[in-house]
């Protein structure tokens, strides 16, 4: 997620409201946590794409209960 | 005003790395293994064999020129120009792929196996910037070389993972 988000730096998120398009977010899929950020939403899913284009160029679609919250601060 | 608020949140930032002492946090990726990162060192060693080829190919040209001939001449830059940009392309590819392994597949863990490991992928990522710059079959060979050697460290990496 360069170079919104290095690698060490921790973030806190929020799932008290719908997430957006553009923003990002933490979502979990067969045990592990990812963060990524929306360029499309859907029906109950969300499509979701790394900031880093080099390493990250494929997008991914996630459910909507699969997502963890929104990341409101970088810390 | 501003300057308070700034002390807030940076207040609020210590609160957390605090809090967090207590509540580890959970580790987020970034990259996922699938479908984003299926990680093979094929790729490399298919552009470090090509660099090797058009380096050859460059070296020892397989076409004549007749320097009487316009036609001839046109063709054999033609040839010179493609065997340049074809090593050029892999020489890129070859620097790219070698970056996703070396950031993205190895991780802190196999250094322990592998303690030369940074060393290597270094070695070999400006080996892919020499090839760029020269024509020498040394330097080729030596890009060859650092490749087939990072993905014997890959293969092994892969195989302790499974004991």
């Amino acid at each position: 997620m360069e170079p919104s988000f290095r690698e060490g730096e921790r973030v806190l998120t929020f799932n008290w409201n719908k997430p957006r398009l553009g923003n990002v977010i933490v979502f979990k899929q067969k045990g592990k946590f990812y963060i990524k950020r929306i360029e499309l939403i859907t029906v109950g899913k969300v499509t979701v794409l790394g900031d880093n284009k080099k390493l990250s160029s494929k997008s991914k679609p996630v459910d909507f209960r699969q997502v963890v919250g929104r990341v409101i601060l970088k810390y | 005003m501003l300057a308070d608020a700034d002390g807030i949140l940076n207040l609020f930032m210590r609160l957390l790395r605090l809090v967090d002492k207590v509540f580890p946090p959970k580790i987020v990726y970034a990259h996922c293994d699938v479908p984003c990162g299926i990680y093979d060192p094929k790729s490399a060693q298919i552009a470090a064999a090509t660099v090797v080829r058009m380096v050859d190919l460059i070296t020892n040209p397989p076409i004549k020129v007749d320097e009487g001939d316009n036609t001839s001449i046109r063709n054999f830059h033609n040839a010179m120009t493609r065997y340049v940009i074809v090593k050029e392309e892999h020489a890129q590819k070859c620097k790219e792929e070698l970056l996703i392994l070396w950031t993205d597949f190895f991780k802190e863990e196999h250094l322990k196996q592998f303690p030369k490991l940074h060393d290597t992928f270094w070695n070999a990522a400006k080996l892919c910037s020499k090839n760029k710059q020269e024509v020498d079959l040394k330097s080729a060979e030596d890009l060859k070389k650092a490749v087939d050697e990072i993905a014997d460290i890959f293969a092994k990496a892969k195989a302790a993972a499974k004991q």
